[in-house]
């Protein structure tokens, strides 16, 4: 089983969002990439980041980042690790995150707004992948 | 007393008297300001009694403690009277310069009893009030007429109007505030209308307004201010508007459509404030010392003209099937010209589509025809044809037919947030003191996972009934001191943050308990104000068109309305048919309501 923000499970999330028709017809015009960042707290030590590339309804590219400077992504979503956690397991919805204050986010927010439902099922395609936390 | 100006103004638009009455420091301590003090004085005054638009009806105006001051957002003023549209209960909130601007004239409010024998407008300043004659712009619409204010009295002046549609005592008429500002709902547009009153306008000499603990006072400010500038649904409102929310709503089904009766609108996109920030918008617009500033100016036909907000988007676009916003932008500057609430204007004619549409009775208009639209909004303010019997609203329309799927409560047509998307919006519409009301209360945050720690507000599950009845109760007693404040109810403030902030102005010693039970003894005697009107709990009721189950984001959820009720009325103190007990009235300081 992928540990969570692994590169293989970024890969295979990869994999998910790739297969999800459902979700290459709601962001079927979405284009911007994005840095996830996962923030510590009292069960993780040291940040984790992912970056991945969206692109009209599929996943382009994704893999772990070390060093967030070099990357340079259009939007950056951003979270404690408890409330990651409690994402995947579909006990917050991302939009629900944000107006909640659970995660931030840096980028176009019409953009993101307008693509509300894209970003429910995105996150969704996590539950294709079996996460070790 | 600090922070209050210490005066009402009072005119009787009958024989032009007007006097000045202090502003009691025990009723200021007790009902904090806005529409609090004005439902201590309306209930003094009997007002429950009066036919709305008569003569006998009175017309009270208040700004609040924190209005004029550094605060963000607190330039809110409170147009309260006895509703002819619900025939009960009737308050509405507007931003603008009007509350700040009224504070710097040196007055806490303004009363306005009986009724003028031809059209008027008051300007209020420092020394009074005048009463100038209006014949001139009477029949005007709301812009024209506020220029034509505006020309009297300069450009330093708050200035607030109704349309045709007041003056034709349209039973949802609003006020126009400062070109831009709605005091929409239950209305109070109709009430300036009965006693000819055109408008208001209000100018000052100096900007002053003196805090009881300046410094304490401006550390909450500046805390305040980080919050809001860090807090995401603020952000988004800046960037957006309030539709910046249509997509986000139509995903959890809280975005109605098609009159109720269907969970999809697959055009939510064409209707957003995504889609005006990438066309029409060329500018933000904001109240009086706000930092979100969520109006928006967009462009068409190369004028410049304010934009629609979320309520009426929906309510004119998802709700009649309009999906073209340029359409829609168009129908809300028609409406606002013409002095109606968009609210209960796009619902009652969506219920003139659905009831055309089902053959109930042929008002010749279809889902989606945006020219129509426009031609039975000036109808409904002028009260021709088909517009005399829309003009009264869908509880008349109803009642009239002989249809029972009117959407309103008590009188006031449901806003555009479903409680089949957000099951504790059923208590919140079902029991509010004025009709189906959205605001404050704002019971869909609470159901997105907002909390309020200091009073155990909060819910896991949306689509839940139990435990709702009670956060409801609770959440409405809160709320109802940003109507008392004033406060913008889209800031984002702590019950401590606000007890403090009220504390260090006005040298009354708040804390967030104290706060509640203020909140909760308003509310209780708009609720005893409703009671002397005839309504009890057989009131305390939704339409079941609203109570059906819908595909998409709402899931077929259905919220259990008897459930809620029950919890509510315990959490309360309120018997079993919806009267607020002795004992309850006693613990909050009202046994003279009683009397």
């Amino acid at each position: 089983m992928p540990k969570f923000f692994s590169q293989e499970w970024i890969e295979k999330f990869v994999e998910a969002v790739n297969a999800n028709e459902e979700y290459a017809n709601a962001a079927k015009d979405w284009e911007g990439d994005f840095l996830f960042v996962v923030e510590p707290d009292e069960e993780l030590e040291k940040p984790m980041y992912a970056y991945i590339d969206l692109y009209h309804g599929k996943a382009r590219e994704g893999y772990v980042v070390e060093d967030p400077s070099q990357v340079n992504a259009a939007f950056e979503f951003r979270g404690k690790f408890s409330n990651w956690k409690k994402l995947l397991a579909g006990e917050i919805d991302p939009i629900k995150g944000l107006v909640t204050r659970k995660f931030t986010l840096k980028g176009n927010m019409a953009m993101v707004m307008r693509y509300a439902k894209a970003a429910k099922l995105l996150v969704e395609c996590t539950k294709q992948v079996e996460t070790e936390f | 007393m600090h922070s209050y100006a210490g005066k009402i103004l009072k005119v009787n638009l009958s024989d032009s008297h007007s006097e000045v009455f202090r502003l009691e420091k025990e009723i200021a301590e007790s009902y904090v300001g806005g529409s609090g003090i004005a439902a201590h004085y309306l209930f003094k005054r009997k007002v429950y009694d009066a036919n709305p638009l008569s003569s006998q009806n009175v017309l009270a105006i208040f700004n609040g403690p924190l209005s004029g001051t550094s605060a963000p957002s607190t330039s809110r003023a409170e147009f309260c009277a006895k509703s002819p549209l619900t025939g009960m209960w009737g308050e509405s909130n507007v931003g603008g310069k009007l509350a700040a601007y009224l504070k710097f004239a040196g007055w806490d409010g303004l009363i306005i009893e009986g009724a003028a024998a031809k059209p008027v407008y008051l300007l209020i300043t420092p020394a009074g009030v005048e009463i100038k004659d209006a014949e001139g712009t009477w029949g005007r619409g709301c812009y024209e007429a506020q220029a034509e204010i505006e020309k009297e009295v300069g450009e330093k002046a708050s200035i607030s109007v109704i349309g045709p549609a007041g003056e034709n005592l349209v039973k949802y008429a609003c006020i126009q505030v400062d070109n831009s500002r709605h005091a929409g709902r239950t209305g109070m547009g109709a009430v300036m209308g009965s006693k000819k009153l055109k408008g208001i306008a209000v100018t000052f000499d100096k900007r002053d307004v003196e805090v009881a603990e300046p410094e304490k006072f401006e550390e909450e400010v500046k805390a305040l201010r980080e919050r809001i500038d860090k807090n995401f649904t603020c952000n988004m409102f800046k960037e957006l508007g309030t539709s910046g929310y249509v997509e986000t709503s139509e995903m959890f089904g809280d975005l109605p459509i098609k009159y109720f009766t269907q969970g999809i609108f697959e055009k939510a996109s064409e209707i957003s404030g995504s889609k005006m920030a990438s066309t029409f918008l060329k500018r933000n617009d904001g109240c009086f010392g706000c930092r979100i500033r969520c109006g928006r100016v967009v462009e068409l036909d190369g004028r410049l003209i304010h934009g629609p907000e979320y309520e009426t988007l929906a309510s004119f676009g998802s709700l009649q099937l309009i999906d073209d916003l340029e359409s829609l932008i168009e129908i809300n500057y028609l409406a606002n010209d013409l002095g109606v609430d968009t609210i209960s204007a796009g619902v009652t004619i969506a219920y003139a589509m659905y009831l055309t549409e089902k053959g109930v009775y042929d008002f010749g208009i279809r889902w989606g025809d945006a020219e129509a639209v426009k031609e039975v909004l000036k109808e409904i303010a002028y009260r021709k044809g088909r517009g005399e019997i829309l003009s009264e609203g869908t509880r008349v329309m109803a009642a009239k037919i002989g249809d029972g799927d009117a959407a309103h409560v008590k009188g006031l047509e449901i806003p555009m947030h479903d409680p089949r998307a957000f099951s504790s919006l059923a208590a919140a519409y079902a029991m509010h003191n004025r009709g189906a009301c959205h605001l404050p209360h704002q019971m869909y945050n609470i159901e997105m996972g907002l909390s309020i720690k200091e009073y155990d507000i909060k819910s896991e599950d949306r689509f839940s009934s139990e435990g709702k009845g009670r956060i409801a109760a609770r959440m409405q007693n809160f709320t109802e001191l940003f109507n008392c404040i004033t406060m913008c109810a889209f800031i984002p403030i702590k019950p401590t943050m606000m007890a403090n902030l009220l504390s260090y102005a006005t040298g009354f010693a708040f804390d967030a308990q104290k706060l509640y039970t203020t909140g909760e003894r308003i509310y209780n005697l708009k609720r005893m104000f409703n009671v002397k009107c005839g309504i009890d709990g057989k009131d305390d009721t939704l339409p079941s068109l609203i109570l059906k189950p819908l595909e998409g984001g709402s899931e077929g959820n259905v919220p259990d309305l008897e459930m809620q009720k029950k919890e509510y009325y315990a959490e309360r103190g309120w018997d079993e048919n919806g009267i607020p007990s002795e004992e309850k009235l006693k613990s909050l300081g009202l046994e003279w309501v009683l009397d």
